[in-house]
C-alpha cells in the first residue's frame, strides 16, 4: 500500500494514480499542485472508525507567511507524509477523529511545529473541523571570527554553542547541534538554533601544534583551553546569547596567550582494566580541555606539555572485564609545573548503601515483596543518585561522570572525592522518611566524599504511612490547565513534586512524606527551575505552606501564580 | 630530502629550541641561512612570515624568526651542517625550501657552500568553496562533499583529497589546497524523503513469502518490481560538479596558486530504489552495506539497512547506479563481511545471497627471520588498486595473517607495516603465482601464500650532478627491475643544496638509478614514461644491508612547467 499523499502536476483520478507515480520525478518543477483526489492506494484501513479530513496550513510563526515544501506527517494508519504546496497547504483523507499525531519538519525552522498555538505535536480531529494551521518557527544563527590578541584569524579552534533548558526543574546546559573548527579566516557560522538562552565556547585545544615553531623550546604560553564568550574562564562567567526566532547574532572572541605548565604523572591499576582510555583534563562541566601529548598504555604515564594555568578535572575512562565502563577522576590545579601525579583506576570511594522499608500495610500481593531490609531482595526498594556539587557536570548532563546511580547492587562504587546532593527514588512504595551517611541528614545536606579514608553508609528508611494534600486553585482568570509544586521544607535538596492541576477543581495527591510543604501554583513551569530552592523562593509571597501529618489530608488553597506577569515584577 | 609532510614536521614535540628573534638553540657558529622569503606567483617579498630553520638530524629543534618588511630572512651563528628551513604565513601554504609534494632540499651550511641570500618562494594556498541546492534551490544541509585531486605521486589516480559537510546554508569549503586539478563529488539524502519501504517491509515480505509478486531472476542484480514507488521515497545520486550524475561528465576545477573556486552543485531527487538480499537461516543480525568507486578511491554510502527479518535483509533509499554491495553479519557480535558484489541498481528487486560473489579466504603465513624487529604487531597489507580496496590483517599466535572473511578476487598488491627495516624476500603460493609484489586472486578455492621476512634494508647516498657540478632540486628515483608490478619498491628523493640525497629503506634487489631535472610532474609509476630515462640511468644491485654511494648525472625530466 502507499500510504503517502500523491503530489502532481495536474489532477489526476484515482485510478490513474498509479501509473502517474512510475513516471517519477513529479517533485520537480516549480508548480506543485495537491492532488485533490485521493489516490486509490492512500485509502487508509477503515475498521468501523470515524474518518475525516485533515486539511491545514504551515506557517512561519514570526510573519505568518505559509511554508511551501513542509513535511507534513500525521500518524494513523502507518504513518502518512506529504509536502506542503506553494500556499503551505496540506490535506489528509481519511484521518481518524480524535486526537491525532502530527510532525512538520522544514530545514531553516524549529522541528517542534506549534499546532494550533499551544499543544505542540498533536492535533484535535473533528468531523467538519477547519483548517489547522501550524506554526513553525524559524531558526536562528550565530556566527563570528576569533583573533589572537593582534588580530589576527585563528584557525582551527573549536567552537561549541551549548543551549540552556530547564529539564525537570533542573537547569542543563546541553551542546546545541555539530562543533565546529573556524575556518582559515577565524570564522565560524554555527546555524539551525531554535530560540533560546545560548553560551558560545571557543576551545583552542592544541592550537600551538598548527603554528610553526610554537612547540619548540620550553613552552611557557598557550592559548586558554576554553573561553566563554564573551571572556569568561567557565561557564559562570559566561554571558548567555538571548537568540530569537530567525536571529542573526554576530560576535568576535580574542584568544591571549596565557602561562602555561608542564603536568605529568602515572595512571595506577592499569593493568587491572581490559581497555583504558586516553586521560583527558576537562573543566568543571565536562568539557574535555586537553589531550595527553604522551600516554604510555603500558605503564600508565601521561605528559601534558602546556597546560594553561587552572583548575581542571584528570579524568580517564576504562573498561572492565565485564565490559564495565568506569570513569576516574581528580581535580587538579595547575599553577605551576605538576609532576609525579598518581591516580589510581577506580579507587574511588564505595559508600553502602542500606533501604529499610518500615512498611504498615502488607504490600506483597502489589508490586514486590515489603518488609524487606535487602535492598537485593526481589527488587530495589529505592534508587540513589549522586550528584556532584563541585563540578556542574550534571548542568551539562554529559553522560557518565560523578553522577553514581544505584539500582540494585548494595554499593555506590568508585565515588570520585567531592560532595553530592543525595537524591532518593523509592521505586514503588513508600515515602523517603529519612536518609543518612553518619551523622550527615542527606535530605538537607550534601555527602561530603574525602580524598582519603571511607564514608560511612548511605541509610534509607522508607515508610509506607503518608499524608496527602488536596490542593484548591483560587484563580479569578482560569486557564485550562496549571501545575502545582509541592516542595518539601524539611528536604530541601529532593527534587519537588509536579502535579496537574485544574483551577476550580480539588487535587487530591497522597503518599507524601508528613511534614511542612510549600505549595505553589503556577499556570506554566515552561523554564521554571523550580528544582533549585533559589529560584522558588523568588515565588514564596504566592505559596501557601500546609502540614501533612500521617493519615490525614491538609488542604491548600493556593493562589494562580502568573508567571509572565510575576517574572515581569 | 623528505619531509614527510609539513605538519608532522609542526606536530612535533619539544626540544630545547627558543622562539625569538635572536636564534640562540642551534650549534653555534660562523656560518649563517639568509635569503627572501616571497609569493612563488610574482616574486613580491612576504613581510611577517614565521620562518624556521632545524638541523636536519633534530628536525624538532627549530628555531623561529618573523620575516621583515621586506622578506628577509637570517639565520646567524650557525655550526657547518644541514639544516631545514620552512615557512608558514596566512594564505599560503606551510613549506619546506623548494618543496615538491613530501620532499624538499636541505640547507647545506659550512664552508665552500652558499647559503645565503636563498630565494625561498611561498605558494600562496588555493580554496574551492560553493554551496549545494536541491530542485527547488533550497539549501541543502548535511550533504557529504567529496574532493578528489589529479594526479600526484608519479601517478594520474583521481584520489579523494578532503571530505566536508554543509551547513545550514548548504555551503562547504576546502582550504589550503596545492595547485593542481579537483574534482568535487556530493553524496546526500533529499531532507524529506521518507522510504515507503521501512514502513511496509513486512508486507512485502509476507507477499514474497507467498511467491506471488516475486520471479526468480539470474545473473545480474534483480530488476524485477514488487513496490509502488512514492513521490517522497526519492534519493540523490551522486553528483558531481556542476551537476553530472555520470563521472565521466564531471568537470575538472584546475587551481592555480592563490585561486578561489567557486563549485556549486545542484542535486535533483531520482525514485529510491529497494531491494532485499537473503541470508541464511543462521545467520542473526546482519545488514548490507554498499560502497561506490568514485573514480579511484572506495567510499562507503550512508544506506537504510533493515536488518534480518525473515530471512531477508532489506536496503532501502538507494539511487541508481553501480555499487559494490556488501553482505554484512553481525551475529557473533563483529562485523564479518559474507560477501561482496558488484552491481548495477536499475531497479527494485531481490538479490540471492549465492548470486554475490563469496570471498576468497586467504592465509598469509610469515617466516620471520633473526634479525627482524616488529613495531608492534606486524600486519600483512593487500591493495587492490583497480578495486582501490584494501585489506589489513595482524599476524595471530601462529605467525599467520588469517583473512578469514576473505578478500574479493583481485590482483592485489602485498606490502607488510609494522617492521621498519625488514623487507620481504620471498612470496610463495601453491594456488596463485606471485607477479613482482603483485597476488593474481581469482578464487573461488582459498589461497595459501608463504612469506619470508627478512632484516637488512640498505641505503644509497650521493650527488646529482649536472655539468659536474651539484644540482639541487633534482628528483632521486630509484626504479626496480619490472616497475608495474614492484610499485612498493620505488624509492624517492630530492636533492639538497649541495646535490646530496639518501634513499633509505632499500628492499634488496636489482634497480635503475635517476636524477631528474623537472620529474616532479612526470607520471613516473608507468613504465613507459620512465623508458626513455632508463638507457641513462646507472643500473644498481643492492645487498643486504648494503651502503652504496652514487655520483648520479641529472637528466632532463620534462620541460619547466610556465608559471600560471
Amino acid at each position: 500500500m502507499n500510504t503517502l499523499q500523491c503530489i502532481h502536476n495536474r489532477p489526476l483520478s484515482s485510478g490513474r494514480c498509479r501509473a502517474a507515480l512510475r513516471r517519477f520525478p513529479l517533485v520537480s518543477g516549480a508548480a506543485l499542485l495537491l492532488c485533490g483526489f485521493p489516490c486509490a492506494a492512500q485509502q487508509p484501513p477503515a475498521g468501523g472508525q470515524n474518518l475525516t479530513n485533515l486539511e491545514g496550513v504551515v506557517v512561519n510563526a514570526l510573519t505568518g507567511k505559509p511554508i511551501p515544501r513542509a513535511l507534513v506527517q500525521v500518524a494513523g494508519g502507518g504513518t502518512r507524509a506529504m509536502l506542503t504546496g506553494p500556499q503551505g497547504e496540506f490535506s489528509f483523507d481519511g484521518v481518524p477523529v480524535g486526537t491525532t499525531g502530527i510532525h512538520v519538519l522544514k530545514p531553516g525552522f524549529s522541528q517542534e511545529g506549534l499546532v494550533n498555538a499551544r499543544s505542540a505535536g498533536t492535533v484535535k480531529v473533528a468531523a467538519g473541523s477547519g483548517k489547522v494551521v501550524i506554526k513553525l518557527m524559524p531558526e536562528g544563527v550565530i556566527t563570528g571570527q576569533v583573533t589572537d590578541a593582534e588580530g589576527e584569524p585563528l584557525e582551527g579552534v573549536q567552537i561549541m554553542v551549548m543551549h540552556s533548558e530547564i529539564a525537570n526543574g533542573t537547569r542543563r546546559v546541553v551542546p546545541s547541534g555539530r562543533g565546529q573548527a573556524t575556518d582559515e579566516d577565524g570564522n565560524f557560522r554555527v546555524g539551525g538554533l531554535a530560540p533560546g538562552k545560548y553560551y558560545l565556547a571557543a576551545k583552542a585545544i592544541n592550537l600551538d601544534r598548527r603554528v610553526l615553531g610554537a612547540m619548540s623550546g620550553n613552552r611557557r604560553q598557550a592559548y586558554p583551553s576554553v573561553l566563554y564568550y564573551p571572556a569568561a574562564p567557565d561557564l559562570e562567567g559566561a554571558s548567555p546569547l538571548d537568540l530569537t526566532a530567525a536571529q542573526h547574532i554576530t560576535l568576535q572572541m580574542s584568544l591571549k596567550r596565557v602561562p602555561a605548565f608542564k603536568l605529568t604523572g602515572t595512571l595506577a591499576g592499569i593493568g587491572d582494566w581490559k581497555q583504558v582510555n586516553i586521560p583527558w583534563l576537562t573543566d568543571r562541566s565536562g568539557q574535555v580541555l586537553a589531550m595527553p601529548e604522551k600516554f604510555d598504555r603500558a605503564t600508565g604515564i601521561f605528559e601534558f606539555q602546556a597546560v594553561p594555568a587552572g583548575s581542571y578535572f584528570l579524568r580517564v575512562g576504562a573498561m572492565g572485564e565485564s565490559n564495565q565502563f568506569t570513569w576516574t577522576q581528580r581535580s587538579v590545579a595547575i599553577e605551576s609545573d605538576v609532576t609525579g601525579l598518581r591516580m589510581v583506576l577506580g579507587a574511588g570511594t564505595s559508600i553502602p548503601v542500606t533501604v529499610r522499608a518500615e512498611f504498615s500495610a502488607d504490600h506483597s500481593s502489589g508490586q514486590y515483596r515489603s518488609f524487606s531490609t535487602n535492598p537485593n531482595a526481589e527488587r530495589t526498594l529505592a534508587r540513589v543518585q549522586l550528584n556532584s556539587v563541585d563540578s556542574n557536570e550534571g548542568l551539562l548532563g554529559s553522560a557518565g561522570g560523578p553522577s553514581v546511580s544505584n539500582f540494585s547492587s548494595q554499593t555506590v562504587n568508585n565515588v570520585t572525592p567531592g560532595r553530592y546532593y543525595v537524591q532518593v527514588f523509592p521505586q514503588a512504595n513508600g515515602y523517603v522518611y529519612s536518609a543518612h551517611s553518619g551523622g550527615t541528614n542527606l535530605l538537607r545536606e550534601p555527602l561530603v566524599v574525602p580524598t582519603e579514608g571511607s564514608v560511612p553508609p548511605i541509610e534509607i528508611t522508607l515508610r509506607d504511612d503518608g499524608g496527602a494534600v488536596k490542593i484548591h486553585v483560587n484563580s479569578s482568570q482560569p486557564p485550562v490547565k496549571a501545575w502545582a509544586v509541592l516542595a518539601p521544607e524539611f528536604a530541601p535538596r529532593q527534587t519537588p513534586v509536579l502535579l496537574n492541576v485544574e483551577p476550580g477543581t480539588d487535587r487530591l495527591y497522597g503518599g507524601l512524606a508528613p511534614g511542612d510543604y510549600k505549595v505553589y501554583v503556577f499556570d506554566s513551569t515552561d523554564g521554571l527551575e523550580y528544582a533549585n530552592p533559589d529560584v522558588l523562593s523568588r515565588y514564596n509571597a504566592k505559596a501557601v505552606r500546609v502540614s501533612v501529618t500521617s493519615g490525614g489530608t491538609a488542604s491548600a488553597g493556593a493562589e494562580l501564580i502568573h508567571r509572565e506577569e510575576q517574572d515581569s515584577q | 630530502m623528505i619531509v614527510r609532510a609539513a605538519f608532522c614536521l609542526l606536530m612535533a614535540l619539544a626540544s630545547s629550541a627558543q622562539q625569538g628573534a635572536k636564534p640562540s638553540s642551534a650549534p653555534a657558529g660562523a656560518f649563517q641561512i639568509s635569503g627572501t622569503l616571497v609569493d612563488s606567483t610574482n616574486d613580491q617579498p612576504l613581510a611577517h612570515a614565521r620562518v624556521a630553520v632545524a638541523p636536519v638530524t633534530e628536525r624538532t629543534a627549530m628555531t623561529t624568526i618573523v620575516t621583515a618588511d621586506d622578506g628577509r630572512f637570517v639565520f646567524p651563528g650557525l655550526a657547518a651542517g644541514k639544516y631545514t628551513l620552512t615557512a608558514q604565513r596566512r594564505g599560503y601554504l606551510t613549506q619546506s625550501f623548494n618543496q615538491h609534494e613530501q620532499f624538499s632540499s636541505s640547507i647545506v651550511v659550512g664552508e665552500g657552500h652558499e647559503s645565503r641570500d636563498l630565494v625561498f618562494r611561498l605558494s600562496p594556498e588555493a580554496v574551492i568553496s560553493g554551496t549545494v541546492t536541491d530542485e527547488q534551490g533550497e539549501a541543502v544541509a548535511e550533504a557529504q562533499v567529496l574532493l578528489f585531486k589529479v594526479g600526484g605521486n608519479g601517478d594520474t589516480g583521481v584520489h579523494i583529497a578532503n571530505r566536508n559537510v554543509t551547513n545550514d546554508e548548504g555551503a562547504y569549503r576546502f582550504g589550503h589546497l596545492l595547485p593542481g586539478k579537483y574534482l568535487v563529488a556530493v553524496s546526500g539524502k533529499p531532507w524529506y524523503a521518507q522510504s515507503a519501504l521501512a514502513q511496509t517491509t513486512g508486507r512485502v515480505l509476507s507477499r514474497i513469502n507467498n511467491t506471488t509478486a516475486t520471479t526468480t531472476f539470474s545473473g545480474d542484480a534483480s530488476r524485477e518490481v514488487t513496490d509502488e514507488s512514492s513521490p517522497l521515497d526519492v534519493a540523490y545520486p551522486i553528483t558531481f560538479y556542476p551537476g553530472a550524475v555520470d563521472a565521466a561528465a564531471a568537470e575538472q576545477i584546475s587551481l592555480s596558486r592563490g585561486d578561489k573556486a567557486v563549485a556549486d552543485v545542484s542535486l535533483q531527487p531520482v525514485p529510491a530504489l529497494h531491494f532485499r538480499v537473503n541470508v541464511d537461516a543462521a545467520v542473526q543480525q546482519a545488514n548490507v552495506s554498499l560502497q561506490s568507486r568514485i573514480f579511484d578511491t572506495v567510499i562507503s554510502l550512508p544506506t537504510e539497512s533493515h536488518g534480518v527479518d525473515r530471512g531477508k535483509v532489506t536496503l532501502s533509499g538507494v539511487a541508481p547506479g553501480h555499487y559494490t554491495l556488501r553482505l554484512n553479519d553481525y551475529s557473533s557480535g563483529q562485523q564479518r563481511t559474507l560477501s561482496e558484489r558488484e552491481v548495477d541498481v536499475s531497479g527494485n528487486g531481490d538479490l540471492l545471497s549465492s548470486q554475490i560473489q563469496p570471498l576468497v579466504p586467504l592465509t598469509a603465513s610469515v617466516q620471520i627471520e633473526p634479525g627482524v624487529t616488529a613495531q608492534g604487531q606486524i600486519v600483512v597489507w593487500l591493495y587492490d588498486k583497480k578495486s582501490g580496496e584494501s585489506f589489513a590483517e595482524r599476524l595471530n599466535a601462529q605467525g599467520a595473517a588469517e583473512f578469514s572473511g576473505g578478500v574479493p578476487p583481485g590482483n592485489y598488491e602485498i606490502s607488510i607495516r609494522n617492521a621498519s627495516g625488514a623487507f620481504l624476500k620471498s612470496i610463495t603460493s601453491a594456488e596463485v603465482k606471485p607477479v613482482g609484489r603483485m597476488l593474481p586472486i581469482k578464487g573461488p578455492g582459498a589461497v595459501k601464500i608463504a612469506l619470508v621476512l627478512a632484516a637488512g634494508q640498505a641505503r644509497i647516498t650521493g650527488v646529482a650532478l649536472k655539468d659536474d657540478k651539484p644540482f639541487a632540486g633534482a628528483m632521486v628515483l630509484l626504479v626496480p627491475a619490472d616497475p608495474a608490478h614492484n610499485q612498493v619498491l620505488f624509492r624517492r628523493d630530492q636533492s639538497d643544496t649541495d646535490g646530496t640525497f639518501t634513499l633509505a629503506d632499500v628492499v634488496p634487489g636489482k634497480y635503475t638509478l635517476l636524477a631528474l631535472e623537472n620529474g616532479w610532474d612526470l607520471e613516473w609509476t608507468k613504465p613507459a614514461v620512465l623508458k626513455p630515462f632508463l638507457p641513462q640511468g646507472e643500473v644498481v644491485t643492492v645487498l643486504a644491508n648494503g651502503k652504496q654511494e652514487f655520483k648520479l648525472k641529472v637528466q632532463q625530466g620534462a620541460a619547466p612547467a610556465p608559471q600560471p
